[in-house]
């Protein structure tokens, strides 16, 4: 997957002298699409929520045989190649963000 | 989150793999932010709307609202991820009483989804919205599609009123969008199919396709993938706000 370019005919409007808080290499001109009006965004992160970066993965059989989740256990589902991966909703609902990798290749899902 | 959007997106920029974080607020939705570049990215839409990447745009696929169950009837080698974040982490008995449970049975999701309706948009969230769209309810629950710059919404109440199930024709493909009663969401694909009706929660399509407990199956019985458009189930205010010039189906 690669990044492209959003619209043909979109204009770019730079706002240069704008810093980013929070960013490592952010000095650089911040843009926005057309009609992004920054002042009314809340450009931080004020609930401190930790996206979820996924570095173990178990067999669901497993996690049911023991009990951590049951049939009825609410999951968001998502497949990569022949890899389907589940995420417990209710967890999501803390995190809004889990990245990890499946069949070697980087995925992402928000919530 | 509040207005309930699940997608997926492929965090690769310029051929690196970017770490992506919750980093603001914007028309009542939340913006992540990539390490490197501080970029604000929407949420529903992998758009970069503000920072240096602005004009970029992630990769998108489909996440499905569904439940153990399904899924092991889909892949018995399906595999699941865990958080141990202390905010999140499991213990006890699924469904049982008390915070770290969750509450993890569909049901009790469903009944905090609706308190969170019932509650509307706090102060903090609105003032991030310049202006609601009044077609429909801020806090209904529906299902969003889109292809490119054609989007079209489709309400829960709306779909109560087709019996669960409907056949619409979006960007010249016939879409069926229904109801999964096992899963407690609405759920879109394309099909073929010119008539749809229920058999108690079976829903069976002209093609001889059936769907049964969120699986699609051909006249033979066999489990078939469904080809769908993308989609969150999701409230209105959330996919009105990203989509300004989105159809209702219905009228609105």
């Amino acid at each position: 997957m690669r990044v492209t370019p959003l619209r043909s005919t979109l204009l770019l409007v730079p706002l240069a002298g704008l810093a980013f808080a929070g960013s490592t290499e952010a000095q650089e001109e911040m843009k926005q699409i057309p009609g992004f009006e920054p002042g009314r965004a809340i450009l931080s992160d004020v609930w401190g929520f930790d996206p979820f970066l996924i570095t173990k993965m178990e067999p669901l059989e497993d996690v049911l045989n023991d009990g951590r989740v049951g049939e009825d256990t609410a999951v968001l589902l998502l497949k990569r190649g022949n890899t389907r991966l589940a995420l417990l909703t209710e967890q999501m609902s803390y995190h809004h963000i889990a990245q990890g990798e499946l069949e070697g290749e980087p995925w992402m899902v928000s919530f | 989150m509040i207005c309930n959007t699940g997608i997926g997106l492929i965090p690769r920029i310029d051929d690196e793999v970017g770490s992506f974080a919750l980093a603001g607020l914007y028309d009542g939705l939340f913006l992540f932010s990539d390490e490197k570049t501080g970029t604000y990215w929407n949420h529903m839409t992998g758009e970069a709307m503000y920072g240096p990447l602005a004009g970029e745009k992630l990769e998108l696929y489909n996440v499905l609202h569904s439940t153990v169950r399904q899924v092991r009837a889909q892949d018995d080698a399906a595999l699941v991820a865990i958080s141990e974040h202390p905010r999140v982490a499991l213990s006890g008995p699924p469904g049982g009483a008390g915070v770290r449970s969750l509450g993890r049975r569909v049901g009790t999701w469903l009944s905090r989804l609706t308190n969170l309706g019932e509650r509307g948009l706090s102060g903090q969230f609105k003032g991030t919205i310049r202006a609601e769209d009044d077609r429909r309810p801020t806090m209904e629950l529906g299902i969003g599609i889109w292809d490119g710059s054609a989007a079209r919404y489709y309400a829960m109440p709306t779909l109560e009123e087709h019996d669960r199930a409907l056949l619409d024709t979006f960007e010249r493909r016939t879409v069926l969008v229904y109801y999964d009663p096992t899963a407690y969401a609405l759920i879109a694909h394309y099909t073929t199919a010119d008539r749809v009706w229920w058999d108690a929660k079976v829903l069976h399509l002209s093609t001889g396709e059936r769907i049964e407990n969120g699986l699609l199956f051909n006249g033979d019985g066999e489990r078939i993938e469904a080809d769908s458009p993308l989609q969150v189930f999701t409230r209105w205010y959330g996919f009105s706000l990203t989509f300004p010039e989105t159809e209702v189906y219905g009228g609105g």
